[in-house]
């Protein structure tokens, strides 16, 4: 994995745009997360990530050591999504909507789409860093040893911020994570 | 557990809940996201494999270095050379004063110099480095003219000379 990565960027750093459309696939998922967790938006942070990997390819260059691609990345990532904050002027927004699908229950549909603006709001009282942990961990499902390495933090301080992230999440959705949980145990 | 593993990577029923809550929200808004950095880095080297080509075509070696100037075209390089052997012979021979001349000196010939000058602006390029820039055209037309009286003939050199520059643009 780690020969495999250091392969793909030396061949991006050759100018070769297929190794970097590799690396592209196989990092955006971590950097749409980073840029979540900082714009709260999925467009502005599609956006962001956008942005963010043609910067990278004009960086890598300038990139000395291969094995730090992924942190370096999200860094551009959050640069990015920061710039662009800075960028944008606030609007009203008007929520989106959504095709009807006849096959889903309209109730079900309303209280799928109440609970993720619930979770949503939760993760918005979390700090920056520990809001992108946790949304690397669930959303990408890194193991912790990873999501270090991308925020370049000790896998124990990543520990204590997933830690502290569920406690305060827990506390807000409790309703929902004990619903969650019930459905778990009667599959096990 | 492995050494690399750690206590959250084998969560209890609870946690697992928590993250099947976030994954639905958060995987709802962000899988309708992916692809589209694929998209724009493709479009993008499109895009620049067009202007290299473009450029390249007009003036090879472009993009060594910034704010090079070249003469573009062989046409500019005949027809100045041209002028220059045309006015070399004209110089070395005895000025002829034209007859019924008004010019105040009757031993320079009559020479008429018009030069003609447009600037484009040709669109953002990205250079062999990655770089982008601006590149500004700037097209001149130097026309030289003079008569000579005694073939009775009016004799004129056209010269055109294209001037590339490339500007630097700072990545947003």
């Amino acid at each position: 994995m780690t020969e495999d990565l250091h392969e793909l960027v030396s061949r991006a750093r050759r100018r070769e745009t297929q190794a970097f459309e590799t690396l592209i696939r196989r990092y955006e998922r971590s950097a749409l997360a980073v840029a979540y967790a900082l714009f709260k938006d999925a467009d502005r942070a599609g956006d962001a990530v956008q942005e963010a990997f043609l910067r990278a390819w004009q960086q890598l260059p300038r990139l000395k050591e291969s094995h730090r691609f992924a942190a370096w990345l999200m860094q551009i990532v959050r640069h990015a999504a920061i710039d662009m904050k800075r960028r944008i002027k606030p609007t009203t927004e008007y929520p989106d909507w959504q095709a009807a699908d006849s096959n889903e229950n309209p109730v079900t549909l309303t209280q799928a789409a109440e609970a993720s603006e619930r979770v949503r709001t939760a993760l918005e009282t979390l700090d920056e860093t520990t809001r992108t942990i946790l949304i690397l961990r669930y959303y990408e499902g890194l193991a912790t040893r990873e999501i270090a390495e991308l925020v370049e933090m000790s896998p124990a301080a990543v520990d204590m911020r997933l830690s502290r992230g569920r406690g305060e999440l827990k506390e807000h959705l409790a309703d929902l994570v004990e619903g969650e949980t019930a459905r778990i145990g009667d599959r096990s | 557990m492995s050494h690399e593993e750690t206590a959250y990577d084998n969560p209890q029923p609870e946690d697992q809940a928590i993250g099947r809550v976030v994954r639905a929200a958060v995987a709802e808004d962000l899988e309708r996201q992916r692809g589209r950095a694929a998209m724009a880095f493709r479009e993008a080297m499109q895009n620049a494999a067009f202007h290299m080509h473009r450029e390249t075509k007009r003036e090879p070696g472009w993009g060594l270095t910034f704010k090079l100037h070249w003469l573009a075209g062989t046409s500019s390089a005949i027809a100045a050379c041209l002028a220059v052997v045309l006015t070399a012979q004209f110089l070395m021979r005895p000025p002829i004063a034209p007859t019924g001349s008004t010019a105040t000196n009757s031993q320079t010939p009559v020479i008429d110099r018009i030069t003609y000058t447009q600037n484009f602006d040709g669109g953002t390029v990205v250079l062999q480095d990655q770089t982008p820039a601006r590149m500004l055209r700037q097209q001149t037309v130097k026309q030289t003219e003079w008569f000579d009286p005694s073939e009775n003939a009016t004799y004129s050199v056209t010269q055109p000379v294209e001037t590339v520059e490339y500007q630097q643009l700072q990545p947003y």
